[in-house]
């Protein structure tokens, strides 16, 4: 099937609206987690893209930050009244120690384990363990049909129930279909084992539209998929804290994209930087940029070898004279404002 | 021409600047246009043998302005004259010339020092007319030489495609 998922990416986690004196007990309960062999990281407060996301909902801000949260996402809640909600495990106020901890013990627990990267806790992890963990089970979409076709050059129709086929051909990256792109859109996250594949010949694909038949470049499909897939883990291998560079920029003319894919670009171009950092410089969502690394990785537009310095990274001066000028930089904002991306 | 903040707009006859500039400036470009005469000719009527200009307006009365070049590289004496204290580069390389990655590289080359003190978007033209080139042999060629330039598929004419290209151009630069 298509890549695993790397074991080594932590679980994530974050906290919106909580006091200090509770991320205090979030920060030990987080720790004695670590302690006990769940691979965990505490993205911070004011995050909304964890796996696992704290939030006290006892104020309007609590609330409207626990509305806003994606409905696939774990949510502890504190609260002073007990709250029954999906992905939601709700702990009363006020926090203490003594029921923080083992509650979210179990929490990261269960949920690293979903992902698939350890074993269970009572099989007292270790160093060794951790690296022998099972293949992660995270639900695999058409979108990693497609990309496995595209990685080993094959040739396939792909069909899912009410939708019409999908006919790909890999090695010459076309994707044949007469689903409009509004339907590619919904058909992509179809869980894979909602397809039919089957093995075809490159005569039965079409080189070019005709008969109501769309023929495209399966890159678009893909890249529209990478940034649509948010399974908030970076794919091929990647964790968080590897730097990793674009090999070329994504054609944004021809293909969706977010006004932050431009900047992601720009950064990733030049230089090597891990996409916790580029997060941490942005200020850009990490889920964002997660996506924006799988969307590039599945079109092959990720450099894995980032030995050999750029050009760029020699020879421009580290901050040419003409960026640092703030008055030039606002009529730069002005300008991107003025074409709708700001 | 001493303006400072403007975009420069390059490329080979018939890549299409005057067109470009036209689709995302405020008035119709200011061009200077004339029969072609020379080989010219044999790819379009007119030609561009001065500048394009035409400007954006960003509020408060302020402007960006947009300078084309002239194709022909006999004015190449032009280019830096034009290019000083310019912003950045938008290089338009039409596909359907017989050597679009050479084309390319020449204009990397002769821009080099503007290029590197600001930054450049590469955009494609004509594709699908008369193609001699694949986007992927433009972005192999630009890892080849480590310039990892945005390059782009545009349509001259759409202002969506050349607002695209100009905010890649602006990513880089803030």
């Amino acid at each position: 099937m298509a890549d695993r998922i790397p074991k080594i990416v932590p679980l994530l986690i974050s906290s919106l609206e909580i006091d200090e004196s509770d991320e205090k007990m979030l920060a030990a309960a987080i720790t004695y987690a670590k302690n006990q062999g769940v691979n965990c990281r505490y993205l911070g407060k004011g995050k909304k893209e964890g796996h696992l996301v704290v939030v006290d909902i006892d104020s309007d801000a609590g609330k409207s930050a626990y509305e806003s949260l994606r409905p696939g996402q774990v949510k502890l809640v504190f609260s002073n009244e007990k709250i029954s909600a999906k992905n939601t495990v709700s702990l009363t106020k006020p926090l203490k120690t003594g029921a923080l901890t083992p509650l979210f013990l179990r929490l990261a627990n269960k949920l690293d384990n979903l992902l698939g990267r350890r074993p269970p806790i009572n099989q007292a992890p270790t160093q060794t363990t951790k690296k022998e963990e099972a293949p992660v089970e995270i639900v695999e979409t058409l979108f990693h049909i497609l990309h496995d076709a595209k990685k080993n050059r094959h040739t396939i129709k792909a069909s899912v129930n009410g939708f019409p086929s999908l006919m790909v051909n890999g090695a010459r990256n076309l994707l044949a279909t007469e689903m409009g792109a509004e339907a590619l859109k919904a058909v992509l996250a179809t869980p894979s084992r909602e397809v039919a594949v089957e093995h075809i010949e490159a005569a039965d694909i079409p080189a070019t539209s005709s008969n109501g038949i769309n023929v495209s470049s399966l890159d678009s499909a893909l890249w529209m998929a990478g940034i649509m897939w948010r399974p908030n883990i970076p794919i091929g291998g990647c964790d968080l804290d590897t730097p990793v560079r674009l090999k070329a920029w994504p054609n944004f003319t021809r293909n969706n994209f977010f006004s932050e894919h431009l900047k992601l670009s720009a950064a990733l171009a030049v230089r090597p930087i891990s996409l916790m950092k580029l997060h941490n410089m942005t200020d850009i969502a990490l889920e964002e940029i997660i996506c924006f690394y799988n969307a590039a990785y599945t079109i092959g537009l990720i450099d894995t070898n980032n030995e050999t310095p750029r050009q760029s990274e020699n020879s421009v001066a580290p901050s040419p004279p003409i960026k640092k000028d703030t008055k030039r930089r606002g009529l730069l904002t002005r300008l991107a404002d003025r074409l709708g991306f700001g | 021409m001493i303006e400072t903040d403007k975009i420069i707009f390059t490329g080979p006859v018939g890549a299409g600047k005057t067109t470009a500039i036209a689709a995302i400036s405020d008035v119709a470009p200011v061009s200077t246009d004339v029969m072609a005469t020379d080989s010219t000719r044999q790819l379009k009527n007119k030609t561009t043998v001065g500048l394009d200009y035409s400007y954006i307006s960003v509020g408060n009365g302020k402007r960006i302005h947009l300078y084309g070049t002239p194709g022909q590289e006999r004015f190449s004496f032009m280019w830096k004259i034009l290019s000083r204290g310019g912003i950045g580069l938008v290089l338009l390389i039409p596909n359907d010339h017989p050597d679009p990655i050479g084309k390319m590289e020449f204009y990397l080359n002769a821009f080099e020092g503007f290029i590197k003190e600001t930054g450049v978007v590469i955009g494609i033209t004509r594709v699908g007319i008369d193609d001699n080139a694949t986007l992927t042999q433009y972005q192999e060629k630009l890892f080849e030489r480590q310039q990892v330039y945005p390059v782009f598929e545009v349509d001259a004419r759409s202002d969506n495609d050349m607002s695209t290209l100009i905010n890649a151009l602006l990513a880089i630069l803030m």
